[in-house]
C-alpha cells in the first residue's frame, strides 16, 4: 500500500514523461473545465483558459512547486488564471462604458432580464422578496461577484451568499414542475 | 475518508454555480457527484441555475479532442537530471520503469490522493553504494525485493549496488524511516544504524535515528533490535528505544499516527488538538497554526485516511466548529475553541 501514485506522477512529468501528462490531462480536464466556467459563464474560454494553463504547466514542469496533489494544483492554477480573465474583463468594460462604473455606488435596481428569458421565470423572479431578488439578479444578470454585490449593498458576504441560495431554492420550487 | 455527500450544504452548491466556490470547494462538489443522493440535488440547483439565463448556454467538452488541439503545443526535451554526486564519485542516477509511471499514472485516475511532496531530493549511487537523501520531502523507495522505503524528510538510507532479494541489507545514516518489508523467511532483512542493528523476516515498522539513541516502533509483525551489549524481539504494538550503552528499554505502544508520513493514515481518539497537529504536521509540509489557544484545548476523535491536507483539516475544522484559512503552506484554525 506504500506507492505514492502521486509522488511516481509528478515525478514522471517533471522527468518530462508526456503519457503520464496526458493522464492527469484526461482525469481533469472535465472537471477543471466545469469549474472555470462555473467562474467565466462561458465553456469555451473557459476552455481555452485550461488548456492554456496545461501548455504553462508542461514547460515548466521542471520547477513545479507542488506542495499538494496534482489535481489542487491544477485546480488552483486554474482558479487564478479565471480570476486575472475576469479581472482583464472588468478593466475592458471600464475602457467601453466609461462611466457606468461611476454610477455603482447607487444603482439598487438592477433591472434588465435576459431577452429570451421566460415570462414565467421573470415572474418568479419578480415574485420574490425584494431584496432577494435584487441581490440574484446582480449575480446571475450583472455577473458580479459575491464581495462585489456585498460592497455595493452594504451588506455581507454570508448575507449574499444566503440570498442567492434563498433565491434560486424558491426559484427551484415554483418551477420544477416546468423542467426536470 | 470519502467526501461526505451531506457535508455539502445547497449554499456551497450555489456558491459553486454562481462561480464563487474555492478551488477545493469545487473539487469537493465535483467528488461529491459521484453519489447519486447529491447528484439529483445538484441538479436540481443546476437546472434553475441555467434556466434562469438561458443567453449563457454550456456544452460538452472532450477531452481527448482538447488534447490533439494542444498537443503540438507540448515540445518534448530531454531533460538533464540534477545529481549531486556523494564524495564526488561517478554517479548514475537511478531508473524508474516507464510502465510504473503508466501505473501510477492510472491510480491517479481512480484516486487522486492528497500525497505531499516538496523541495528536492538526491538519489544517487556509486558502484558499490545507493545513497537516497532527502530534504523538504518525503521519499518512497521500491527496493529490489518488493520491500518499500518511505524516507522522511532530511533523512538518509543507503544499500549496496547488488542489494536483491538474496541479500537484504540497508543503513539508516540519519533521519527516519518506515519500511514494509516483504516476507521472506530464508533471507532476513538488516537495518544497519551506528547504534543498533535491526533485523526482519517480513514486517512494517518505523526506525527513528535520533542522536545517540534509536528507536524503533513495530506496526505489523516482529522485529529483532540489537546492540553490542543487548538484544530483543519487539512486537507489533511495541516501541524499542536502543542507545550505544545500557539496555534496550521497551513500552508496550506505539503512536502510529507518527508514521502518518508514510501511511497517511492518522487515528485520533479523544486526542488534544495540540497532538492533532505536532502528527499532521510532521506527515504533511505546512505549518499549523491555532488563532486562539483555546483551541489547542478541543479533543478529536476521528480516522483520516489518505486525505489530503486541506480536506483533512477542513473535516477537522467542521466536526470542532473552527474555520481553516491558508496562505502560503501556512494553515490556520480559527474559532472559539474548547474550554
Amino acid at each position: 500500500m506504500v506507492t505514492l501514485p502521486e509522488e511516481d506522477m509528478i515525478r514522471a512529468i517533471r522527468d518530462g514523461d508526456k503519457v503520464a501528462f496526458q493522464q492527469v490531462f484526461y482525469a481533469c480536464y472535465d472537471g477543471l473545465c466545469q469549474y472555470a466556467c462555473t467562474m467565466l459563464k462561458d465553456m469555451d474560454e473557459a476552455e481555452d483558459v485550461v488548456q492554456a494553463m496545461f501548455v504553462k504547466v508542461w514547460e515548466k514542469r521542471e520547477s513545479l512547486g507542488i506542495q499538494t496533489s496534482m489535481r489542487s494544483y491544477l485546480f488552483r492554477s486554474v482558479y487564478h488564471q479565471c480570476l486575472n480573465q475576469l479581472e482583464h474583463r472588468a478593466i475592458k468594460w471600464k475602457h467601453q462604458e466609461q462611466g457606468a462604473y461611476d454610477k455603482l455606488g447607487e444603482v439598487q435596481q438592477p433591472e434588465v432580464f435576459p431577452e429570451e428569458l421566460e415570462e414565467r421565470i421573470k415572474a418568479a423572479i419578480g415574485d420574490l422578496p425584494e431584496q432577494c431578488r435584487v441581490i440574484f439578479m446582480m449575480s446571475r444578470y450583472e455577473e458580479m461577484k459575491y464581495a462585489d454585490i456585498a460592497a455595493r449593498m452594504n451588506l455581507s458576504v454570508n448575507t449574499i451568499e444566503n440570498q442567492v441560495s434563498k433565491a434560486l431554492k424558491i426559484l427551484r420550487g415554483r418551477l420544477k414542475d416546468n423542467f426536470v | 475518508m470519502k467526501e461526505n455527500e451531506s457535508a455539502i450544504t445547497d449554499e456551497l452548491i450555489v456558491r459553486y454555480l454562481a462561480g464563487e466556490a474555492s478551488p477545493e470547494e469545487a473539487m469537493a462538489v465535483q467528488d461529491a457527484l459521484t453519489d447519486l443522493k447529491f447528484q439529483s440535488r445538484f441538479v436540481a440547483l443546476q437546472s434553475t441555475w441555467a434556466a434562469t439565463h438561458p443567453g449563457r448556454t454550456t456544452h460538452n467538452v472532450y477531452a481527448a479532442e482538447a488534447w490533439q488541439a494542444i498537443e503540438d503545443r507540448l515540445k518534448r526535451r530531454p531533460l538533464e537530471k540534477v545529481k549531486t554526486p556523494p564524495e564526488g564519485k561517478p554517479t548514475r542516477a537511478l531508473c524508474y520503469s516507464q510502465r510504473a509511471f503508466r501505473i501510477a499514472a492510472s491510480l491517479l485516475l481512480l484516486a487522486v490522493a492528497g500525497v505531499v511532496l516538496y523541495n528536492i531530493l538526491s538519489q544517487d549511487s556509486d558502484e558499490a553504494m545507493t545513497y537516497v537523501t532527502t530534504q523538504g520531502r518525503v521519499l518512497h523507495v521500491d527496493l529490489p525485493d518488493q520491500s518499500v522505503a518511505t524516507v522522511f524528510r532530511n533523512s538518509k538510507l543507503s544499500y549496496a549496488a547488488d542489494f536483491n532479494s538474496h541479500h537484504r541489507e540497508v543503513s539508516l545514516l540519519e533521519g527516519e524511516v518506515f519500511f514494509n518489508v516483504t516476507h521472506d523467511r530464508k533471507h532476513p532483512f538488516v537495518i544497519h544504524t551506528a547504534v543498533a542493528d535491526i533485523k526482519v523476516i517480513g514486517t512494517a515498522f518505523n526506525v527513528t535515528l535520533k542522536g545517540d539513541a534509536v528507536e524503533v516502533s513495530v506496526k505489523e509483525g516482529k522485529v529483532q533490535v540489537y546492540t553490542k551489549n543487548d538484544s530483543t524481539f519487539l512486537e507489533a504494538g511495541v516501541t524499542g528505544v536502543a542507545q550505544k550503552v545500557g539496555l534496550i528499554q521497551t513500552q508496550d505502544s506505539v503512536n502510529s499516527n507518527a508514521w502518518g508520513y508514510a501511511t497517511h493514515r492518522f487515528v485520533f481518539k479523544d486526542t488534544p488538538l495540540r497532538e492533532v497537529i505536532r502528527d499532521l504536521e510532521k506527515a504533511y509540509p505546512y505549518t499549523i497554526h491555532v488563532s486562539d489557544q483555546a483551541i489547542n484545548n478541543c479533543r478529536l476523535t476521528a480516522t483520516f485516511e489518505n486525505d489530503s491536507a486541506e480536506n483533512l483539516l477542513n473535516l477537522m475544522a467542521e466536526s470542532l466548529n473552527l474555520s481553516v484559512t491558508s496562505s502560503g503552506g501556512v494553515y490556520t484554525l480559527e474559532g472559539e475553541g474548547c474550554p
